[in-house]
C-alpha cells in the first residue's frame, strides 16, 4: 500500500544504507553525507524561495507599499485588501516564499523518521527498519548499523563527558548554528516597534535555537548531527548566493545607520493611488464616523523615472 | 500581541515536546510479550507490567508494578530460579529485578547496565547470566552479587540470551558484531570467539554431538565448538530472528520473510521448506508430535514433525488482527499464545485441536 513511508521515508532509507555502505560503515560520516545529498537535491527549491523572498522584500520597502502602510494603519482589514490588491497588479504571490519550504518539510520530517529508523534500538522497530531494506542492498552485511561515531553512540542522546560531567556539545552546537542561520538570514525587519511581523519574526529567531537545541538534547544525537551540518550548510549555501547578512549579527547600537528610504525596483512602477472609498463606522459615530477619501491625481513620475 | 507571542511559545514549546515524544512513546509497544510457565501459573512481560495468570482460569493473579509507571517497561520472558523462590526480570529501564514468584513484590534489583535488557536471562544452577543492549554479559548470584570480576565485554548490543552447556563448562553467546562467544561460566574470561559473517540475535541450539546450531541475518550455522569451526552452512531466503528448535537430530526455524525450514540437523539438509503468511520470529515450539509455528500475520500454523501441515493456520484476536509475534508456550496439552498489536488480549489458552480453553485474558486497566 502506498503511503507516506513506502514513497518517501523507506527510499531515503535505502539511501543512507547505500551511503552507509559507501563510507565504509561509518553511520556518522552516512549521516553527513546523507544531510549534504538531501540539502543539494532540495537545493533549487531554496533558490526559489529566495528568491521569491527577495522579490517580496524589494517590493515591500518600495514607496506605495509603505503608502498604503501608513494610510491604513488604523483599517487592518482594509490594509490587507489593499496589500492584495497591490500583489496582483504587480504579479507578486506572497505565499511563492513559502511554497518551496511547505515541500521541503516533509522531505525533513522523511529524513527524521529515516534516521530513527536505521537507529532502530528495538525489536519492532529493528524489524520494521529490516523488512523495508530493498532487495538490492546486502542487509545481512549492513545491518545492525554501527551506531559508535567520535564519542557519540549516534543511538542515544549525545553527551561528552568533560571533568565528569556530560556536557551536551552537540546541542550546544546545535543552538549557535541555529542562532547565526537565523541572524545572518533574517530579512531587515521595520523599525517600526509595532510591526507584528517583525516581533513575530524577532521571537522566533530567539525561541528556534533553544527549540532545536532542547530537541537535540532529548533525542538521538544522529539527528543532532543532522542539525548542525544542516545549519552549516545552509549557511554556506546563502553565503554563496550572497544573501547572508552579517551585520545582523552585530547588536543594532553599534551597527553604522543606513540611509532611509531604500530604493526599491517597484518605485519604478507608477504608484497605486485607492479609490475613494466609504467607510462607516458604528451607527453611533454619525457624521463624525463617515470619512470621504477623495482619490488623488496619479502621481508624477520622478525625474529619474521619466528619463528611462 | 502579548498574547499572540505567548501562543507562539506554547506552540514551540508544544512542538517540541510533541517530537520528542515522536521517537520515544513509552505506551507504544516496542516488543513482544514473553511468557513463561510454572506450573499452573504463566507470568506474562508485556510493556509496563509483568502479569501473573491462573492457567486454570485464565484470570490475572497479581501484577507488577501494581501501578503503570511510564520509567518501567517489560518484554524479555521472566525466568524462575531453580528454586522456585525468585522471579527474575529483566526491563528496559536498565534493571534486573527479583519478584516474589507468588507476590510480585520486588525482592531485590540490579542496576549496573546502562542500556535496556532485550533478551530474557539465562539462569542456571550457578546463577544468572543477563546479557544486556550495553554490549555486557552480567553474571550475578542468586543476591545480586556479581559472580565475575567484572562482566563480560562482547562490544555490540546484545539481544539475545546465552545458552549454558555443563560440559564444557562455558556459555555461548551471539552478538550484534557477528562474533560468537564461548565464556568460562566460572570466571567471565573468553574462551573463544568465531566471527559467524552477519549479526546474530538467536540464542544458539547445542545438539546431542555438543555441534551448535546458530542463526544468523542470513544463514544457518552448524558449528563444532571443538574445531571451532563452521562444519555447514544453510543460505535462508531471509533474515533468521530466532535461534532454531533442536528435536531428535532436526531443526525447526522461520524467517522474516515467512518461509518455514525444516532441516536434517547433522548435515544442515533441507527437508522441508514452507511459506506461511507472514514473518516468523520466534522458535518454533516443538512437542513430541507437533511443531507450533507463530506469525506476524497473527497465525498459528501447525505441522508435524516432518513438516506436514496438519490443519489450516488459525487466526487470534478480535477482529483477528493481532500479531503473533511471540513463541508458542506448552502447558500441559494446551498452547499458550500472546499476540500483541491493536487489540488487547494478550493470552490465549488452546487445546490440540484449536478449541480456546477460556476466555482470552485481556488485562484490566
Amino acid at each position: 500500500m502506498l503511503n507516506f513511508n513506502t514513497l518517501i521515508v523507506y527510499p531515503l532509507v535505502n539511501i543512507l544504507l547505500v551511503i552507509y555502505d559507501v563510507v565504509f560503515n561509518n553511520f556518522g560520516l552516512a549521516i553527513i553525507a546523507f544531510t549534504i545529498f538531501i540539502r543539494l537535491v532540495t537545493h533549487p527549491l531554496t533558490v526559489q524561495q529566495l528568491k521569491s523572498s527577495s522579490a517580496m522584500q524589494e517590493f515591500q520597502k518600495s514607496k506605495e507599499w509603505q503608502d498604503i502602510q501608513k494610510k491604513y494603519k488604523d483599517n487592518r482589514e482594509k490594509l490587507s485588501q489593499e496589500q492584495m490588491r497591490l500583489y496582483k497588479e504587480k504579479g507578486i504571490n506572497p505565499f511563492s516564499s513559502c511554497l518551496p519550504m511547505i515541500i521541503q518539510l516533509p522531505v525533513m520530517f522523511a529524513f527524521y523518521q529515516a534516521i530513527v529508523l536505521a537507529l532502530a534500538a528495538t525489536p519492532i522497530q529493528f524489524l520494521a527498519f529490516v523488512k523495508n531494506i530493498y532487495p538490492f542492498i546486502n542487509a545481512a552485511q549492513l545491518v545492525p548499523l554501527k551506531s559508535h561515531f567520535l564519542w557519540m553512540d549516534l543511538g542515544q542522546p549525545e553527551r561528552l563527558p568533560i571533568f565528569g560531567i556530560g556536557v551536551p556539545v552537540l546541542a550546544i552546537l546545535v543552538v549557535i548554528t541555529t542562532y547565526l542561520q537565523s541572524k545572518m538570514m533574517a530579512m531587515p525587519t521595520s523599525s517600526n516597534p509595532k510591526d507584528q511581523s517583525a516581533m513575530m519574526t524577532n521571537m522566533m529567531n530567539l525561541y528556534m535555537p533553544f527549540f532545536m537545541g532542547y530537541i537535540s538534547y532529548t533525542l538521538a544525537s544522529g539527528l543532532a548531527i543532522y542539525f548542525v551540518i544542516s545549519n552549516l550548510f545552509t549557511i554556506g549555501q546563502y553565503a554563496a548566493l550572497g544573501k547572508l547578512d552579517y551585520r545582523n549579527l552585530i547588536p543594532k547600537r553599534w551597527r553604522p545607520a543606513v540611509q532611509e528610504p531604500v530604493k526599491s525596483k517597484f518605485d519604478a512602477v507608477p504608484a497605486y493611488d485607492p479609490p475613494a472609498i466609504e467607510t462607516s463606522t458604528s451607527a453611533k459615530s454619525s457624521s463624525k464616523g463617515l470619512r470621504r477619501i477623495t482619490p488623488k491625481a496619479p502621481r508624477k513620475k520622478s525625474a529619474k523615472n521619466r528619463s528611462k | 500581541m502579548k498574547t499572540k507571542l505567548l501562543l507562539l511559545l506554547i506552540l514551540v514549546i508544544l512542538l517540541a515536546s510533541t517530537l520528542s515524544s515522536c521517537s520515544s512513546n513509552l505506551y507504544a509497544a516496542t516488543s513482544w510479550p514473553g511468557v513463561t510457565v510454572h506450573e499452573n501459573t504463566a507470568y506474562v512481560a508485556y510493556n509496563q507490567h509483568i502479569y501473573s495468570i491462573n492457567l486454570e482460569t485464565g484470570v490475572e493473579i497479581k501484577r507488577y508494578p501494581e501501578k503503570a509507571d511510564r520509567a518501567k517497561t517489560f518484554y524479555a520472558a521472566p525466568v524462575l530460579t531453580p528454586d522456585g523462590a525468585q522471579l527474575i526480570a529483566a526491563g528496559y529501564d536498565k534493571v534486573l529485578y527479583s519478584l516474589d514468584p507468588v507476590t510480585l513484590e520486588e525482592k531485590n534489583a540490579f542496576k549496573g547496565a546502562t542500556h535496556r535488557y532485550i533478551a530474557s536471562p539465562l539462569v542456571t544452577e550457578t546463577g544468572i547470566y543477563a546479557a544486556n543492549t550495553d554490549g555486557n554479559l552480567y553474571a550475578l548470584d542468586f543476591q545480586f552479587q556479581p559472580l565475575w570480576d567484572k562482566p563480560f565485554p562482547a562490544g555490540q548490543p546484545l539481544w539475545a540470551a546465552p545458552v549454558a552447556n555443563a560440559e564444557c563448562g562455558c556459555l555461548y553467546l551471539t552478538s550484534m558484531d557477528t562474533y560468537l562467544f564461548a565464556i568460562d561460566i566460572a570466571t567471565g574470561g573468553e574462551k573463544w570467539k568465531l566471527d559467524l559473517g552477519a549479526a546474530s540475535v538467536g540464542a544458539p541450539a547445542i545438539g546431542e554431538d555438543g555441534t551448535l546450531y546458530v542463526s544468523t541475518f542470513s544463514e544457518m550455522l552448524a558449528i563444532n565448538p571443538a574445531s571451532r569451526e563452521i562444519a555447514f552452512r544453510y543460505k535462508t531466503d531471509g533474515m533468521v530472528w530466532s535461534g532454531p528448535a533442536y528435536a531428535d537430530g532436526r531443526l525447526y526455524f522461520g524467517d522474516i520473510k515467512g518461509t518455514f525450514y525444516v532441516l536434517e540437523a547433522s548435515t544442515l539438509g533441507e527437508i522441508k521448506k514452507i511459506t506461511t503468511d507472514g514473518t516468523i520470529v520466534s522458535t518454533p515450539l516443538v512437542t513430541p508430535e507437533t511443531v507450533y509455528v507463530t506469525t506476524q500475520a497473527g497465525s498459528l500454523y501447525t505441522f508435524d514433525r516432518d513438516g506436514n501441515e496438519l490443519r489450516s493456520p488459525q487466526k487470534f484476536g478480535i477482529e483477528k488482527v493481532s500479531e503473533l509475534y511471540a513463541p508458542a508456550v506448552a502447558y500441559g496439552n494446551q498452547i499458550l499464545l500472546t499476540p500483541s498489536g491493536v487489540n488487547e488480549m494478550l493470552l490465549y489458552a488452546v487445546d490440540a485441536n484449536g478449541n480456546q480453553s477460556w476466555a482470552p485474558f485481556a488485562p484490566a486497566k
